[in-house]
């Protein structure tokens, strides 16, 4: 600082460069403003500036580099996302439904009545259950449909329920289906569906529909997907419908049932429940509980519970885990060393035409950022179609801020780590070799 | 007068273990706006002088003063706060950054001492680099440009500062002849047109030639 030359020199030996005085008194003038300024931001945007330019110059000769970063690194949040979003998947969905017990087989009128007699019950929700054709105007699919004759009930008790919704609601006369199958139906809120028998090849379906208005769009979760519609007046439709079915089988098979079913399912809600108080219930039933299958909410999610732990309590998943995370560390730290490398040259002239070393560490600190930015943003991005489309998860918002967490807090610590060596390598430069011969 | 003294300068490395000495007990003095010529058989340590001198490497032993003040011992910011206004390097490898335009390599200096970009500062670079015949090459990265042009934007972007002392090492080494008298015309113009100081180092007979006064670091006699 002691041998700073001061502008008023230039006047005196300064013809040479300064042809008038005119652009000295610029100059002047320009050095007075930016010496209120302060030094750091200058360093700031002087570095900014040269990385800008390298970029420009430079930048698809590290992208191959970049994008393997880029992949390994969301292979790492998805390693580390898996089990959460996987324990999410099982369970969400019997965490939010709001039945006790479930019971399927053939259930008739008289069955429903009874057990909506016992005095512990609150609610029973019937439904008929198909695997059958869904159309929609550019494409069709099998899957599993609940009839329901009560869609505000159906809407809190069942395993497709308002607290999955992603998009609209539960209403009158309409249906809600899970994102996956809305998909592949190529259908949104506010379009129609219409449900179809035909792959039964049978006369008494021929010809026979419903059509639904799609009314809301739900997280698909457990590994069946169910499309739930409102039933509540189709009640004869679906009483002829399956007794002309089950006629036709009688003809066909010779196999005859006992009677018609009326319902394939049902949900029901105690006013208090405990595992034991189940059994009241059932005997309401006498020797026709034998025929239905019974599950209480509970067991159901005890198994998916244990089923989501076993993933994350895996050895090798861990060592996955683990391992992508070393992988990228690896990858992370050595593109960060070879980058100072490669740009020893630069720094030496830097320091030769008189740069501050802050502003070296500025700029290799603003390099690590921007890059290590641009790496957690893609990572992301790509972590989330990594759920979408490979392993066909939804990521809840849970998973979302947890996969965030783990970014930053892996890549912060990254950039200390590199920012340290990289402080040390900076300091060790030997300035007057690099700038000898190329 | 004298504005840089080297007293009792000692320069080792160690390599491999062995200690390498450059020079032993170096006594220079450089006087303000002479042309002073190192001259030497290579090896001879007329690079690792111009360092010492421009601060970029630091004596073994002894002490070098700039205006009577110690510099050998400085402080890094000081350091580079003296590079970036009271020396200009020329090196023979012109050492551009490859990435800047030779518009940008000349006007960063400028940048790193406070200027603000600006309409007028353009306009300064520009003069900068016409002064060095290079005003129509200002938005060409060095890549393509030729040696000589390369080492003329070199000595724009040293110049630009207005330094006091010019630093340059060999540079006419990598040029043929003619654009080695072109480029020594240029400094030696340069030179003459202010009460700048320039240390050259060089085994360049056409160089020798324009000094004011040569140090031969083989014999360490004065000449001229
Ligand atoms: N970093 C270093 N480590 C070890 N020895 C070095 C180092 N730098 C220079 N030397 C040695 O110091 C001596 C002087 O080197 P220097 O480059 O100053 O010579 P020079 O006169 O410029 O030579 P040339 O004409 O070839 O450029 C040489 O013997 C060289 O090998
Ligand atoms: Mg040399």
């Amino acid at each position: 600082m002691v041998y700073t030359r001061c502008l008023e020199d230039l006047l005196v030996d300064g013809k040479l460069i300064m042809e008038s005085r005119e652009t000295v008194r610029v100059l002047a003038y320009a050095r007075t403003l930016t010496n209120q300024k302060n030094k750091k931001a200058r360093h700031i945007s002087i570095g900014a500036s040269l990385l800008l330019s390298e970029y420009r110059r430079g930048f698809l000769r590290n992208i191959r580099n970049y994008a393997f970063m880029v992949l390994i690194f969301s292979l790492v949040l998805t390693f580390f996302a898996l089990p959460a979003a996987y324990y999410e998947f099982q369970t969400v969905a019997y965490r939010t439904a709001n039945y006790d017990i479930s019971l399927s087989g053939p259930i008739t009128k008289t069955d429903v009545q009874k057990l909506k007699a016992y005095k512990g019950t609150q609610y029973v929700l019937a439904l008929s259950d198909f695997t059958t054709d869904i159309w929609s105007q550019s494409n069709h699919i099998v899957a599993d449909v609940y009839l329901v004759d009560n869609i505000s009930i159906a809407s809190e008790a069942l395993l497709v329920n308002k607290k999955l919704l992603v998009q609209g609601s539960f209403e009158p006369n309409a249906c809600v289906l899970p994102a996956n199958l809305a998909s592949s139906l190529k259908v949104g809120i506010g379009d129609f569906i219409d449900i179809k028998w035909e792959s039964f090849k049978l006369k008494s379906t021929k010809g026979k529909s419903l059509r639904y208005r799609v009314s809301g769009i739900v997280y698909p979760n457990t590994q069946r997907d169910i499309i739930v519609a409102d039933a509540s007046n189709k009640e004869q439709f679906l009483v002829s419908l399956k007794k002309a079915i089950d006629q036709e089988n009688r003809m066909s098979t010779g196999y005859s049932p006992k009677y018609s079913p009326d319902y394939e399912a049902a949900f029901i809600k105690l006013k208090s429940f405990a595992n034991a108080g189940s059994e009241g219930l059932l005997d309401q039933l006498g020797s026709k509980k034998n025929e239905l299958i019974f599950e209480t909410r509970q067991q159901a999610l005890k198994s998916r519970i244990n089923e989501a732990a076993k993933l994350g309590q895996s050895y090798q998943f861990w060592f996955l885990q683990y391992g992508a995370l070393a992988l990228y560390l690896f990858l992370f730290l050595g593109n960060s060393l070879k980058n100072i490398d490669l740009r020893q040259k630069l720094y030496a002239i830097l320091s030769a035409i008189g740069a501050n070393r802050r502003l070296i560490i500025i700029h290799n600190a603003l390099d690590s950022l921007i890059t290590n930015s641009a790496i957690l943003i893609f990572s992301i991005y790509i972590t989330k179609l990594y759920f979408r489309y490979f392993l066909t998860f939804y990521l809840p918002a849970i998973v979302v801020y947890k996969v965030i967490g783990i970014a930053l807090l892996v890549n912060l610590f990254a950039f200390i780590i590199s920012s340290v060596i990289a402080n040390i390598k900076l300091s060790k430069i030997e300035i007057a070799r690099l700038l000898r011969l190329e | 007068m004298g504005i840089v003294r080297l007293t009792n300068v000692t320069k080792n490395y160690i390599h491999n273990k062995h200690k390498v000495c450059v020079f032993n007990n170096l006594d220079i003095e450089v006087n303000s706006g002479e042309f002073l010529i190192i001259k030497g058989a290579s090896g001879s340590g007329k690079s690792t002088l111009l360092n010492i001198i421009g601060t970029l490497e630091k004596p073994t032993s002894g002490k070098v003063t700039l205006f009577g003040k110690d510099i050998s011992h400085g402080g890094i910011h000081e350091l580079s706060e003296l590079r970036l206004r009271t020396f200009g390097f020329i090196y023979q490898a012109f050492n551009l950054i490859h990435f800047l335009t030779a518009f940008d390599n000349v006007q960063l200096p400028l940048l790193l001492s406070g200027h603000v970009r600006s309409a007028e500062l353009e306009r300064f670079v520009h003069e900068m680099l016409g002064r060095v015949g290079l005003a129509h090459r200002a938005r060409h990265y060095p890549a393509e440009l030729s040696g000589g042009e390369q080492q003329r934007v070199a000595i724009a972007r040293a110049l630009v500062n207005n330094p006091t002392i010019v630093l340059a090492d060999e540079p006419t080494g990598n040029l043929d002849k003619q654009t080695s008298g072109e480029i020594l015309y240029l400094m030696k113009q340069l030179h003459g047109e202010g009460s700048r100081t320039f240390i050259v180092a060089t085994h360049d007979d056409e160089v020798v030639k324009v000094g004011t006064r040569i140090i031969d670091l083989n014999y360490l006699t004065v000449g001229v």
